[in-house]
This record gives structure tokens, C-alpha cells and sequence, in this order.
């Protein structure tokens, strides 16, 4: 035992040092960058620890959009156990919760919290739509309501227009304008911001996606190439999207 | 003492309120340290609150979606960064998506340089004086220990000098020909000042040369006590804010220039020491439905008297100056879409001078207004404004007979001159973006009363985006001035005209200010017309004319710790003028154009700072230019009054270069339950012994250096802020 309490000391130390906002940020966008599961699991993690932890309202928010985030990127992984998914999902959106009780007025939880809802959605294989669909819709009005220009929250509603069925009044096509208008104001915001920072990658991506649904390959290249500057390990892109111009 | 002052590490808390233009608080922005995770957002009030453990220097981002963002330097060694911060965010430029209705920022036209108050008191030799602060920015030229600044071959009475708008009619103290020792501005009473040398602006008239534009210090958000002590004097600045919409600040400095002499010995002999105070005091008052309104009114007094040799003189030069500033503010955004703004502003100065026969009294009142408005028309940005100059100055006393001859062997003319003019303008500019190109076009319509002259001077920037972070820009304009009230002491009939100039600039830039790195190449090409001129009779008449033409580099790299700013200027002018004080000096003037007191080829400056630790920071300066041209006495006629010298060649002998070498060194600590930052500086580190003129004997057979007899001046003192 005696001989252990170094060990544990240790830990500990290692436990706080890790604690930081700072830190948890990089370990988040460095894990959603290379689709690391491992160092997304921690940094959800340790984001929800200093949640809980920290006394600062401000940390905390950011503390808990991160959570979020991370478990919304896990969830999409290949390879992640869809049990897994689906709990990392549930933990988002009860974070996403308790952030919006906090600041009710965050367009960024309310978009994320779309989000989250959408992948569950899309896990069930459509089995909660009617339980889910709702409330994803209206936590997406509340985000472009509250942040028209904010580019991460117009983005997540092109995504989801992208994955709308066209019956619906959605597909590729009527995500096209929404992702253009995300990129042009991702270029008016300081590149150099703190996080949440995320969505460049994305938004180049599945523009670039919808580029190659209507046939334009060398375009959807183009924007392949973009997010890749942004995220250069992306296996998705680099093993996925752009292998599939080719056939 | 430092030992004691070695205190635990110190906290920097920002504060601020963030608006937009139309004066309404922003809540929900971004307010963060750049390149880090610190960040908050501001409240439905639009005030927010960043702690930096432990304090640092950086650089506030304030951001909202559909507004570009603002940036703004800190540091814990500014007593500034201890103000709460003002934001306005302007509409963000152009998009598909988003309509801009209210006025873009217009385009920095070439040859501009920002300042801060702490870069002011940072630059090594500075004496935290901003003219001389200004002096070592490429293309100004220093001719002397002054704190006059010649730009691109332009005298230093070709500077226009604004403040809120308000011009500054007499910018510099304890004036002495060509400038004064010191800028009139103090530094801390500012938010920034943007120096355009060349290609300015339509908005801007009635100078030759360049425009100095100051911008006074917002409504203070919080009290504020700062007190400053150093080895020549003291300075108390107060700020309190009046309710949620107005505010007061108060600020006052008075020298003590014996202590100074007691430590470092005297330069000169003195009779009496160099003194001199100010006084400020400015009320805001923020009207949430009428806009921002700013009342500044200021006193200075100074004097001096100060043994000097001249040509024919040896003796006391006393001068004496006082002089008070009102201004009156407003700005506001009218209609959501019109920026505009209005400034009133007065002036009353007198001075008194005397050395051998000179004896002067120099009274002047002068006012000024000025108006303005801007907006966005789609992708066009538009401006237009009008301003009047009203002066009314009067010499009284007694000059020498010939430019100089202070010793009075030539003898004297009684002086009594009225001097009346009434400067007009009215301007129209136009901006917008083409491809990578901003183009800016402008035109403005001046009327000298005096000169009974109308005209209108077109003025066009364009500035091309060629590379990321590479831009290209050129500038052309004419420019007009009216001539300095002390030439109407002898005009003939026909009067003078507004002096005349034209500008060519050409530039390159990497980067930004703000940037890691920023390099700037410029080129210019300047001609003068209208040139005041001594004709055979002893009168002025415009017959002047004049070019200069150079080269200024620019470079400017820094680091977390390292701080390095390097410039060199090269410049070449020739002028057929008179100066005013030269009248008489010269019997016959020669044929063709000569080199003016202020051709200095080559100017060098070298600025670094380092930072030992968060709280120790030493900066150091390095300086060499040409140097300064004089008239070589080549003779003298003997007669009953004296010797009268015989001139050689105007202006063909050039003096050794000047260099000098300055150090200081600030420490950031805790004193009394207020932040402290001590300083301690070296003047002209190694000594060296620069001079400007030459002293001659009585029947001019022999010359002698003017020279400091202390030419290395330390100085110390300390900053409490609470």
C-alpha cells in the first residue's frame, strides 16, 4: 500500500495535468481529425470531469459543448460499437441539456444538440423519427433563430438537409446553398479563434459530396482537397470520398 | 526598493463594453486572447470581463458573427490595458449572404503607420514623447534634438496635426524654430494615432506633407487613479465614469527640471531651468438616442531660457508659452447608415521670445470645425465632409534686420503684423472593391481667403491584393497649404498663394502590424510649387519651388519575447525657398535650387525589446542619419556695429552624422496596493557628441561645435495604477 501511494500521487498529477480546457481542446480536434477513438473516449472524458469539477460557469459551458462534440464524433467512427455510439450519443445529449440550461441562448447547443439527435435518429434506422424528428427540428429552428451567421450552426443545417429525404423538401441539392453560405462565413471568422473552431473540414467535405452527386468531379475534388488542408489524415475523405469520384 | 518589490505574481483582468456602430451594446460576442483557448462572452449589456493568469501581454479578438473582428494589443506594462477597452464592431465586408448597410472601415492608405500609447513609451529615446516616438518611423527626418518632424523632404510646418478631429494648431512645446523640444500631445491622454506621410487622403487639408491624426481616449467604464513619478516630474491622471453614460477624465503633469540637471549635469546654462505643466480635462456623455459627445479642453505653459551661440550672439534665448485648446466631439449613426461626425474646436496661444534683438510676442486665436459623414452604397463606400479654418494671429516686436543676425549687428525691424485667413474645404471620396483592387477616389475643394484662391486637388489610392499577405498600392494627390502667418510680415501687394504639392507613392507590403511580420518598400516622388521666396526687395512671393524624392524600408518582426524593428530612409530634396527666419540672411540667392535644412540622405533606426521574464522588459535603440546641412560663414565685413558675416554656399557643408544609442529597461511589479511599473532609461548611451550648428567668434575667423556638455541623460521613475 505504501509503496502504492506514489504511484497513485502520480496519477493524480497526471489526472489534473490532463484537466486543462486547453488541453482537452487539442486532444478533441486531434482526435476528431484522425478519427482516434482512444484519444476521443479520453477527452470526452476528461471534458465531462472538468465539467463537474470546474467553478467557472464559462469552462463549464465550453466544458460541456466539448463533451458533446467529442461523442458526436465518436459516434460516426468506423468501428466504434454501435452500443457505444448510442450511449456516447445519450451522454451528449444530456449535456447538451444541462449547457442549454445554462445559457439558453447558445446557438451552438441548440445545432449540436440537432445533430446528436439526427445520428440517433440515423442509428435506430429511423425507429425514434417520430420521437426524435421533432424535437431535432425544432432544437435546429432555435439554432438558426439565435445564430443565423454563426457557420457552424448553418452548416449542421445543411447537413441535415443534405440527409433529408427529397420528399421531404431536402437532398443534395438544397444543401448546396447552405454549405457555400457556411464556408463564406467561416471565412469571415478569426481562423485563429478558441474553440468550439470546428466545421472548416466539414463543410468542405459534403459540399464537396454534393459536387459529386451531380457529376462534378473535378469540383467535388477541389473542396476534397480544401477539407483535407484542414484535416490532412482524414481517413474518410482520403479513403472513402475521394477513392468514390473514381468510380 | 526592486527587492521589495518582488511580489507574487500578478493577475491582468480586461474589461470593456462591445457596441455596434449605432452605439448599441453587442451581447453574446467573442472576446478572447489571440492564439489561446482564454475567452469569454460579453453580457446582454455588452461588457465582459477576461482574467489572464498570470499577466501577460497579447492581443484582444473581439468577434460576433456577421461583424469583423477587432483586435487590440494589451500589456501589463500599459497603464492603458488597466482602462476598460471600448469596442465598436463594424458590419462584416460583402458576402452572397449578408447585406451591409452601414460603412465599411475605409482602406489605410499607403505610407500610414499606427501608434499606442505604449509604443510611444517603449521606443528607446523617446523621452515617452510622441513626436519624438514618431521620429524614428521611416521617411520622418530628424535634423536636430527637436521634436520636429520632417517628412519625405517636407518642412515640419507641413504636418497637420488633429485631435478628435480638432486641429492642433501648435503641436509641439517649448517651441524653438522648426518644432519644439517636445510634442504638445501627451501620449496617455490617447487611444492611437495613425501618421499618413504621403498620399493622404481627400478627408484631410490644408498640409503639404503629412497628417498626424489622434484619437482622444473614450468615456472611461471604471474609475481609475494613476499617478507618475519620475526624475523630472509628475503626472496625475484621473478617470471616473458619471452614471451609465457619461464620465470625466482629468489629467495634469508638471516638470521639475532640477532634479534631472542635479543628476546628469547641464547641457546648456539655463536661466531658468526648462519648466513647464499641462492641464486636461474631457467629459463624455453617451446618448443612447443623439449619439457620443466629447468636450476636451486643455492648458500648457512652458518656459525656458537657454544661453545659446549663434552667429552673431551669445546670450540668453528666454521663450514663454501658453496656450489653451476647447473641443467639442460628436459622433453618432444616423438612419442606421450614415456614420457621422462633427467637431468644433478653438485655440489661444501666446509666446513670448527674446535673445538680442529678437524680441517677440507671438498671439494667436484660431478656430476650426469640422464635419463628416460616410456610408456604404452596395459595394461602394461613400464620404463627404467639409471643414473651415479661421485664424487670426498677431506678431508684435522687433526681429533682426537680416535672418540670424540675433546679435542685432545688421540692426532690427520693428514687427507689428495682423494676420488674418479663412481655410475652406469640402470633400467627396469615394472606395470600393474591385477583383483584388481597392480604389479610392477623392477630390477636395479648398479656398484661402488670403490668397483668394479656389481650387480643387484630386487624390486617388488604389491598393492590390497580390499575394496572401502581399499587397501592392499606389497613391497620387495634390496637396495645398497656406502659407505660416509670419511670412505676411513682408509681402508685397500681390500677396502669396497657397503653397502647392503633389505626391507619387508607390509601395510594397508583407503582413500587417499586427502580424508576425510586416515589411514595407516605398518609393515617392514629391513636387513643389508656390513656395514662399526673399525677391531682390526683401519681400515674399511665391516664385518657391521645389522636389524631393526617396526610398523607405520598412521591417518589423516580432516574437513572444523579441520585439525588432529596423527602417531605413533614403531621401533626396532641393528647394528654392526662404524660410521665414532665414529673410535677410542671404544677399544674393543663387540661381536654380539648393538643398534645404531638411535634405538628410540617409536615416537609419534599429528598435528592439526583449523580455527577460513577463514582468522585466528592456528595450534598446539604435539611431544614425546624415548629417545636418549648414551655411559656412566664408568672411566678414567689419563695420561700426560689428562684424557682418559673409555666407558661403547655401547650405553646403554637411555636419558629422549623427548617431546615438538609447536603453531602457521597466519592471512590472506591486506598490502601495496598486500596479507599479518601474522605468529607468539612458539617453545617448555611449556619449557620443553630436551637434547641429557651429558658434563662431566675434569677428568670425573661428568656429566651434555647438555641443551638449552632458550628452548622456538618465532618467528613472515609476507608474502606480489602481
Amino acid at each position: 500500500m505504501i509503496r502504492s501511494i506514489p504511484v497513485m500521487m502520480a496519477f493524480a498529477v497526471a489526472a489534473s495535468a490532463n484537466l486543462t480546457w486547453t488541453d482537452i481542446v487539442a486532444r478533441l480536434e486531434g482526435g476528431a481529425a484522425a478519427s482516434d477513438a482512444a484519444v476521443l473516449r479520453g477527452a470526452i472524458a476528461d471534458a465531462d470531469r472538468l465539467a463537474d469539477v470546474t467553478g467557472l460557469d464559462r469552462e463549464r459551458e465550453l466544458a460541456l459543448n466539448g463533451a458533446a462534440y467529442g461523442a458526436w464524433r465518436l459516434s460516426a467512427i468506423p468501428g466504434v460499437k454501435p452500443a457505444e455510439s448510442l450511449k456516447a450519443l445519450q451522454g451528449a445529449e444530456k449535456d447538451l441539456h444541462d449547457l442549454l440550461k445554462i445559457d439558453p441562448r447558445s446557438g451552438e447547443a441548440h445545432a449540436l444538440l440537432a445533430s446528436v439527435l439526427g445520428q440517433r435518429i440515423r442509428f435506430s434506422g429511423g425507429g425514434n423519427k417520430r420521437e426524435l424528428g421533432p424535437q431535432a427540428q425544432d432544437a435546429r429552428e432555435q439554432a438558426l433563430k439565435l445564430e443565423p451567421n454563426n457557420p457552424r450552426v448553418v452548416l449542421q443545417n445543411a447537413v441535415t438537409l443534405y440527409h433529408t429525404p427529397a420528399e421531404y423538401g431536402g437532398g443534395p441539392d438544397k444543401a448546396e446553398p447552405g454549405l457555400r453560405q457556411a464556408i463564406a462565413l467561416f471565412e469571415r471568422e478569426p481562423a485563429g479563434r478558441p474553440w468550439p473552431n470546428w466545421g472548416r473540414f466539414d463543410a468542405h467535405a459534403w459540399l464537396g459530396q454534393v459536387l459529386a452527386a451531380r457529376g462534378d468531379k473535378s469540383g467535388a475534388r477541389g473542396e476534397y482537397d480544401k477539407a483535407l488542408a484542414v484535416w490532412p489524415n482524414s481517413g474518410w475523405v482520403k479513403n472513402v470520398l475521394i477513392p468514390a469520384l473514381a468510380r | 526598493m526592486i527587492a521589495m518589490l518582488l511580489v507574487l505574481a500578478l493577475d491582468l483582468v480586461l474589461r470593456g463594453s462591445v457596441y455596434d456602430q449605432s452605439g448599441l451594446a453587442v451581447s453574446k460576442a467573442l472576446v478572447y486572447v489571440d492564439g489561446t483557448q482564454l475567452s469569454t462572452e460579453t453580457g446582454t449589456s455588452g461588457r465582459f470581463e477576461l482574467t489572464i493568469s498570470p499577466a501577460r501581454a497579447g492581443t484582444l479578438v473581439v468577434y460576433r458573427d456577421g461583424f469583423s473582428a477587432v483586435s487590440t494589443k494589451f500589456d501589463p506594462l500599459d497603464p492603458q490595458t488597466f482602462e476598460p477597452v471600448r469596442v465598436v464592431l463594424t458590419p462584416a465586408p460583402l458576402s452572397e449572404t449578408v447585406t451591409v448597410r452601414a460603412p465599411r472601415a475605409p482602406a489605410q492608405p499607403p505610407s500610414t503607420f499606427s501608434m499606442r500609447p505604449l509604443d510611444v513609451v517603449r521606443t528607446p529615446g523617446s523621452a515617452a514623447d510622441l513626436m519624438r516616438a514618431l521620429q524614428t518611423l521611416p521617411g520622418v527626418a530628424q535634423i536636430d534634438e527637436g521634436a520636429g518632424l520632417y517628412v519625405r523632404g517636407g518642412d515640419s510646418s507641413e504636418v497637420l496635426v488633429l485631435l478628435d478631429d480638432a486641429i492642433v494648431f501648435h503641436p509641439y512645446r517649448a517651441e524653438i524654430p522648426g518644432g519644439g523640444l517636445f510634442g504638445s500631445v501627451e501620449p496617455f491622454l490617447l487611444a492611437g494615432a495613425s501618421f499618413a506621410t504621403g498620399g493622404f487622403s481627400a478627408r484631410y487639408g490644408n498640409a503639404l506633407s503629412a497628417v498626424l491624426d489622434l484619437h482622444g481616449l473614450a468615456r472611461p467604464d471604471a474609475p481609475q487613479t494613476n499617478v507618475t513619478v519620475g526624475l523630472a516630474g509628475a503626472s496625475l491622471r484621473l478617470a471616473r465614469p458619471l452614471g451609465a453614460h457619461a464620465g470625466l477624465r482629468v489629467s495634469g503633469n508638471r516638470s521639475f527640471p532640477g532634479l534631472p540637471f542635479a543628476l546628469n549635469g547641464r547641457p546648456y546654462e539655463f536661466n531658468p531651468l526648462p519648466g513647464g505643466w499641462d492641464l486636461n480635462a474631457s467629459a463624455h456623455y453617451d446618448s443612447p438616442s443623439a449619439g457620443r459627445f466629447k468636450a476636451f479642453v486643455n492648458g500648457i505653459g512652458d518656459g525656458v531660457g537657454v544661453h545659446v551661440d549663434s552667429v552673431s550672439f551669445g546670450g540668453l534665448l528666454r521663450s514663454s508659452t501658453i496656450s489653451h485648446l476647447a473641443a467639442l466631439h460628436w459622433t453618432d449613426v444616423i438612419g442606421r447608415a450614415w456614420l457621422a461626425t462633427a467637431t468644433v474646436g478653438v485655440t489661444r496661444y501666446a509666446r513670448g521670445t527674446t535673445a538680442g534683438v529678437l524680441s517677440l510676442k507671438t498671439t494667436d486665436v484660431r478656430a476650426s470645425w469640422r464635419a463628416a459623414v460616410e456610408r456604404a452604397l452596395g459595394a461602394w463606400t461613400l464620404g463627404l465632409g467639409g471643414d473651415r479654418i479661421d485664424a487670426r494671429t498677431h506678431l508684435d516686436g522687433t526681429v533682426p534686420e537680416r535672418g540670424g543676425d540675433l546679435g542685432g549687428v545688421s540692426g532690427s525691424t520693428p514687427l507689428d503684423v495682423r494676420y488674418g485667413d479663412v481655410v475652406s474645404g469640402a470633400y467627396v471620396e469615394t472606395e470600393r472593391r474591385i477583383a483584388a483592387a481597392t480604389v479610392t477616389v477623392g477630390a477636395r475643394a479648398q479656398q484661402f481667403s488670403l490668397a483668394r484662391e479656389t481650387a480643387i486637388d484630386p487624390r486617388v489610392n488604389v491598393a492590390v491584393d497580390v499575394a496572401s499577405h502581399q499587397k501592392l498600392s499606389f497613391a497620387w494627390g495634390l496637396y495645398r497649404q497656406a502659407p505660416d502667418a509670419s511670412y505676411y510680415s513682408h509681402v508685397s501687394n500681390a500677396g502669396l498663394q497657397a503653397m502647392r504639392a503633389r505626391h507619387l507613392v508607390a509601395g510594397y507590403e508583407y503582413g500587417s502590424e499586427d502580424g508576425p511580420v510586416h515589411l514595407r518598400a516605398e518609393t515617392y516622388w514629391k513636387q513643389y510649387e508656390a513656395l514662399p521666396l526673399e525677391n531682390a526687395g526683401g519681400l515674399f512671393v511665391s516664385n518657391g519651388y521645389g522636389s524631393a524624392h526617396g526610398v523607405d524600408l520598412f521591417g518589423h518582426m516580432k516574437s513572444r519575447r523579441l520585439d525588432v524593428t529596423a527602417d531605413y530612409s533614403w531621401l533626396a530634396a532641393e528647394r528654392r525657398w526662404t524660410a521665414v527666419l532665414d529673410r535677410g540672411k542671404f544677399t544674393m540667392l543663387p540661381a536654380g535650387t539648393w538643398r534645404p535644412d531638411f535634405d538628410i540622405p540617409h536615416t537609419a533606426h534599429v528598435m528592439t525589446r526583449f523580455d527577460f521574464t513577463r514582468r522585466l522588459s528592456t528595450s534598446a535603440g539604435w539611431r544614425i542619419s546624415s548629417g545636418r546641412l549648414d551655411t559656412p560663414v566664408v568672411g566678414a565685413v567689419s563695420t561700426t556695429a560689428g562684424y557682418v558675416p559673409i555666407y558661403g554656399a547655401i547650405n553646403s557643408e554637411r555636419l558629422p552624422r549623427y548617431e546615438r544609442t538609447d536603453l531602457t529597461v521597466s519592471y512590472l511589479s506591486q506598490l502601495l496596493h496598486s500596479r507599479a511599473v518601474l522605468f529607468a532609461s539612458v539617453g545617448n548611451l555611449f556619449a557620443r557628441t553630436n551637434f547641429f550648428e557651429y558658434a563662431y567668434s566675434a569677428n568670425f575667423s573661428a568656429r566651434r561645435p555647438v555641443t551638449s556638455a552632458t550628452p548622456r541623460v538618465v532618467y528613472f521613475g515609476v507608474t502606480l495604477t489602481r
